[in-house]
């Protein structure tokens, strides 16, 4: 009985993220704050209460302790973010006098050259005419005045309030325009520009003489918006395993809108979709070479790099554990890197918080990946009964922290690790982790 | 005390039954208090003589919360008849659903009703949202009249608010108290409420003529009680007034279906 109990609490996982289910559990509006947060010139209102601003401000505190974390000096400054501070007499009689309020004080205080609105539930539900409001501050104050009025949670996702935002940007103040050669315009977020990802893709680039000039949507200062389109090359920053698409689509249009071409379907995230998309890089500069011999350098890092760790990581038993779901996480990238550091892969685990449906798609991807790589014989357990061979580990990579437990684990980061040094820093994580005197436990994040 | 509540569609004739029906419990030595819970804030205006001016959604309005006192929102009508108007917003922004239970509340915090024998609450006709369901949801009021004519569009109405009321009788003390009937001269109508009444297992309390005298009470801002005290129609209310007090007979609703109430319609609405 106590065994049982002991057992239980082994297993039990510390849900940081509720990304289970996918509709409806994300509120549009910091999606909108994230896609202008940086954007010099531009002042964001919350038409909400006080309360939204503050989960928005949360957000960013949580991303700021991030970069942090990966050591990084983000001087970034954030735009003014205000909420007009609607109350429940605002409710009953209607919030546009305090939206109003809230547009003279914001021009007032920072006279921003862009003002971005966007609206809450509780602006949704009463019903106040955000847009009208949006016009009108636009004939009095002559700047332009965007409105994302999708009433916090009500009308979409997180990222339809980013995007809708994106496309407002595009439409109104993006035209076609002859391009700058070797210019790089880099889209989407990932960390910002300090973030892993996209320094890894600027050092990339890097070697193709391709330059990041800037990165879209967020950090685009409001009067170098016009320019944007100069850049001879769009290059997304997605994550293979995404099947959201939001990105995909919103830089298909890019492409189409604006003649520029940009690099889609395949991100280099692990180190073969690295490859496949570093030869897209040199097919786009005309140098297939250049390709070939860039991956061989990089190839070398990474080999070198093996050779030094083999002796601590090779043949270690090593558990996959996953309780994200296909749409946040695909497997065959960890499975890959556990075969590159010669661990032996004695399982992969499946959490009961994925699924039904969501647990027969990893399966497959899982089986898919044994296929394709010979190692037909990896059990997949996914009946909640792996006390055993956690017990037997030395190391668990994992979706999910498993708190209680004494295995080693190694928890896969949420945004992904792009590039070879994406791919350099997950194995040093894990070879660090299996350096540990004894058999400690504890989890360690790369 | 006794908590009752008047629903029916829009125009039906809520607010002036109620006024009659007020003054008339108060003419019979009872301690009354109505409440107008309809943005329009014109349902005591016969009992106070005038358009109430400070309802308790202007106070919430201009004053903060806590500076409000009972006083303020709190006013005597027609032989000493407390009335109260929740007020609400402008035509066509905010939300006057929250503002009735934003009213409501607050009337309960401040304890701003002073005790009363009857406490009528006069709600906006098509029950629009959560807001106006509030008399019947939190148990402000207990006994529920409707107001209908014969027509088939104000018993659809009657219909919609008996399923609203069945709703939350089965987890409180909410009942339909009766159907009151007010004349539009529809064929048979009488007859017609009736048998409305016994399907949706209540009855008709009464059936308040149409009147001119209702009219011309009106617009000298007054109940007809104050203003023909001895008329037939005033009568009428009294005698309603006297059948609310005594009324025991309340009911679990059984609302029909459409076609039904069609039916029912059809059946007793043919010329006479
Ligand atoms: N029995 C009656 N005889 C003559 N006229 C009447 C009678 N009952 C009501 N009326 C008239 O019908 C009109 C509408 O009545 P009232 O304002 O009481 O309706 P209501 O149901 O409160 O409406 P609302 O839903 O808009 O609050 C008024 O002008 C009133 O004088
Ligand atoms: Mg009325």
């Amino acid at each position: 009985m106590k065994k049982a109990n002991n057992s239980e609490q082994k297993n039990s996982l510390a849900t940081k993220w509720l990304f289970t289910k996918n509709r409806s559990c994300s509120c549009t509006m910091p999606g909108v704050w994230r896609a202008v947060s940086f954007c010099d010139g531009c002042a964001v209102i919350f038409h909400s209460p006080l309360g939204c601003a503050h989960v928005a401000t949360l957000m960013d505190l949580g991303a700021q302790y991030r970069m942090i974390g990966d050591h990084q000096n983000e001087n970034l400054d954030a735009v003014p973010m205000v909420s007009s501070n609607l109350q429940e007499k605002d409710s009953i009689f209607g919030g546009v006098e305090k939206l109003r309020g809230c547009i003279t004080h914001v021009m007032q205080t920072w006279q921003p050259q862009c003002l971005i609105i966007a609206t809450s539930c509780v602006a949704g539900v009463i019903g106040d005419d955000v847009e009208q409001e949006a016009e009108d501050a636009e004939k009095q104050y002559h700047i332009p005045v965007l409105c994302v009025p999708y009433g916090g949670f009500l009308g979409g996702e997180y990222s339809d309030g980013y995007f809708q935002t994106v496309r407002l940007i595009m439409e109104r103040f993006i035209k076609p325009q002859p391009k700058v050669p070797g210019r790089v315009l880099l889209f989407g977020d990932q960390m910002g520009p300090c973030g892993q990802y996209a320094r890894e893709v600027k050092r990339l680039l890097r070697y193709f003489d391709l330059d990041v000039k800037w990165q879209f949507p967020g950090y685009v200062p409001f009067a170098e918006w016009g320019e944007l389109s100069t850049a001879s090359l769009l290059i997304p920053l997605n994550y293979a395993g995404q099947t959201q698409g939001g990105l995909e689509k919103t830089a298909a249009e890019w492409t189409e809108w604006f003649d520029t071409p940009s690099i889609r379907d395949v991100y280099p995230v692990g180190w073969q979709n690295t490859c496949a998309w570093l030869r897209k890089i040199a097919e786009f500069v005309g140098d297939k070479a250049k390709g070939e011999t860039v991956i061989q350098l990089e190839e070398k890092r990474l080999h070198d790099y093996v050779e030094s760790i083999l002796p601590v990581t090779k043949n270690k038993k090593a558990v996959l554990g996953i309780g994200r779901g296909p749409r946040w996480y695909n497997p065959a990238e960890t499975l890959n890197t556990m075969r590159r550091m010669q661990m032996e892969i004695a399982a992969v685990i499946l959490y009961d918080k994925l699924m039904a449906e969501e647990k027969e798609t990893v399966i497959a991807a899982v089986e898919e990946w044994k296929k394709a790589s010979q190692l037909t014989d990896i059990p997949i357990i996914a009946d909640g009964n792996y006390n055993n061979c956690l017990e037997q580990a030395d190391v668990l990579l994992t979706t999910d922290e498993l708190p209680g437990n004494p295995v080693r684990q190694f928890f896969i980061p949420m945004v992904p690790l792009a590039g070879t040094d994406g791919e350099l820093i997950v194995m040093r994580t894990i070879y660090r982790l299996l350096c540990r005197y004894g058999n400690k436990g504890g989890i360690a994040y790369a | 005390m006794k908590k009752i509540a008047f629903y029916g569609k829009g125009g039906i004739g809520k607010s002036t039954t109620a006024a009659n029906v007020s003054a008339a419990l108060s003419l019979q030595g009872k301690k009354v208090c109505q409440i107008g819970c309809d943005p329009k804030n014109d349902s005591t205006r016969l009992l106070l003589g005038h358009i109430c001016k400070e309802t308790v959604l202007d106070k919430v309005r201009t004053c903060e919360m806590d500076s409000i006192k009972a006083e303020d929102i709190v006013h005597t009508g027609f032989n000493g008849i407390t009335c109260v108007e929740a007020g609400g917003p402008e035509p066509g922004v905010g939300c006057a659903g929250r503002g009735i239970i934003v009213a409501l509340q607050l009337l309960d915090k401040l304890k701003a009703v002073p005790p009363v024998d009857v406490t009528l609450y006069d709600v906006l006709g098509d029950v629009v949202c959560g807001g106006f369901a509030m008399p019947i949801r939190e148990e402000y009021a207990e006994e529920i009249y409707i107001i209908s004519s014969g027509e088939l569009m104000s018993l659809y109405a009657a219909n919609n608010i008996a399923k609203g009321i069945k709703r939350f009788a089965s987890r409180g003390s909410v009942r339909l108290a009766g159907i009151i009937g007010n004349s539009r001269n529809t064929p048979n109508e009488k007859e017609l409420l009736e048998a409305f009444a016994r399907k949706l297992n209540s009855r008709l309390v009464a059936f308040v003529p149409r009147d001119q005298i209702v009219n011309v009470a009106e617009n000298q801002r007054q109940t007809v009680l104050q203003f023909a005290p001895e008329s037939r129609q005033a009568e009428i209310y009294i005698k309603l007034a006297e059948t609310i007090w005594n009324n025991t007979e309340l009911s679990v609703p059984t609302p029909m279906e459409f076609e039904e109430l069609e039916a029912l319609a059809t059946e007793y609405g043919k010329e006479p």
